[in-house]
């Protein structure tokens, strides 16, 4: 059996399968930087996941069998991100700080110097830890992020920075240049699904 | 007394091709379910809701816009036995990143927000469907893809460099793309 036969084809049929960039994509970017904004955003936002998973582990080095997944995920998403970046702007910020992302996985730390956006952050939430620090127990850890002292809650504050970053991320998708949404729409589905696997 | 053409092509073309996976999808599951019990089970029942509440949108958008919503097919052909829980498992664990990819594929052809808005949630979903399941498969296996639905972009995603020490090409990145979809006989 043929790889997306009978029902999935149907997309195939109706040409739907899209092949090229032939046609200008309408743009929605306010930047007007050709979808820089929305792609810098999305990178900001996975800096600052990256940044909350590493103070995390530092803090609550026996969850690394539980966050080790999400986290080689986001590197991805920086990774891909920083890459198309640093095409769509070959001398601006972005082509350094690819250089120094060899493969996978050995990225150089999060939270490394990048241009801000500006504007609210873009994981949606308040502060890099989203929720509150609880009572008696946070303390910040690498980068000055606070970490709550109890792991359990620790792992609450990252499964609320990833619905926040599934919700900032289908608002990007559904108002996004149309080369764009996609892509947005698909780091939404990772930051979701990392929400719902780290609360199970 | 002749029918109005439907609006939109391209729009309502993607539209279509939602509605055929969401077909394929809920038939699929129910298949699957047959062989699940306990967690699984219910994981099958709540896919089937979801792929139905998500076609019954679907043709309301369609009749919306003038068009005659493309049926289901009475059967599908799966591509292998599903008797067992982990051959039906992997079934849904294809579904679910087949609907991904093709609610990635039409977010490319969609500009209305109010369409991209009922189609992410979807892609979502699916997404968070499939974790699920991996984790019902292989409870200590990656549960998560780092992009899921990728094989419906329009470009494929940068691939990662090679390792320094290794001169061997990477994968390219993104999920499995389904060779387990279930299709119409004689398609």
């Amino acid at each position: 059996m043929g790889a997306l036969s009978g029902a999935a084809a149907a997309l195939g049929g109706c040409g739907l399968f899209a092949g090229g960039d032939d046609e200008p994509g309408r743009s929605r970017d306010p930047s007007g930087g050709g979808g820089t904004g929305d792609l810098a955003a999305a990178l900001q936002a996975e800096e600052e996941l990256l940044s909350a998973y590493g103070a995390a582990l530092e803090e609550h080095p026996g969850l690394r069998s539980r966050l080790r997944g999400a986290r080689a995920d986001h590197e991805e998403h920086r990774r891909v991100l920083l890459t198309l970046l640093a095409d769509l702007d070959p001398s601006g910020p972005w082509a350094a700080a690819l250089d120094g992302v060899a493969a996978p996985g050995a990225g150089p730390p999060a939270g490394d110097a990048l241009p801000p956006t500006g504007g609210p952050s873009p994981t949606g939430s308040a502060s890099p830890a989203g929720s509150p620090s609880p009572a008696g127990g946070a303390s910040p850890a690498a980068g000055g992020v606070p970490v709550a002292a109890d792991p359990e809650q620790a792992l609450a504050a990252l499964v609320d920075l990833e619905r926040a970053a599934a919700a900032a991320r289908t608002e990007q998708a559904v108002q996004a240049d149309d080369r764009w949404a996609p892509l947005l729409g698909v780091l939404a589905a990772s930051e979701a699904s990392h929400a719902a696997v780290l609360a199970a | 007394m002749s029918r109005s053409p439907a609006r939109g092509g391209r729009e309502v073309d993607a539209l279509q091709g939602l509605l055929a996976v969401e077909h394929a999808a809920t038939w699929g599951w129910e298949v699957a379910g047959a062989e699940l019990d306990g967690v699984g089970l219910a994981l099958a029942r709540e896919a089937v809701a979801a792929h139905r509440a998500r076609r019954d949108r679907l043709q309301a958008l369609l009749r919306d816009r003038g068009a005659e919503p493309v049926p289901a097919s009475p059967a599908y052909a799966l591509p292998e036995r599903t008797d067992d829980r982990a051959a039906a498992l992997r079934l849904g664990l294809s579904l679910e990143e087949g609907t991904a990819d093709a609610q990635a594929r039409a977010l490319a052809l969609l500009e209305a927000p109010a369409l991209r808005a009922a189609v992410v949630p979807a892609l979502v979903g699916a997404a968070v469907r499939a974790s699920r399941v991996r984790a019902l498969l292989d409870p200590d296996g990656p549960l998560t893809v780092p992009f899921p639905g990728a094989a419906g972009l329009p470009q494929p995603l940068p691939a990662p460099p090679p390792p320094a020490d290794d001169g061997s090409s990477p994968q390219p990145e993104g999920s499995p793309s389904s060779s387990r979809w279930p299709s119409p006989p004689n398609s």
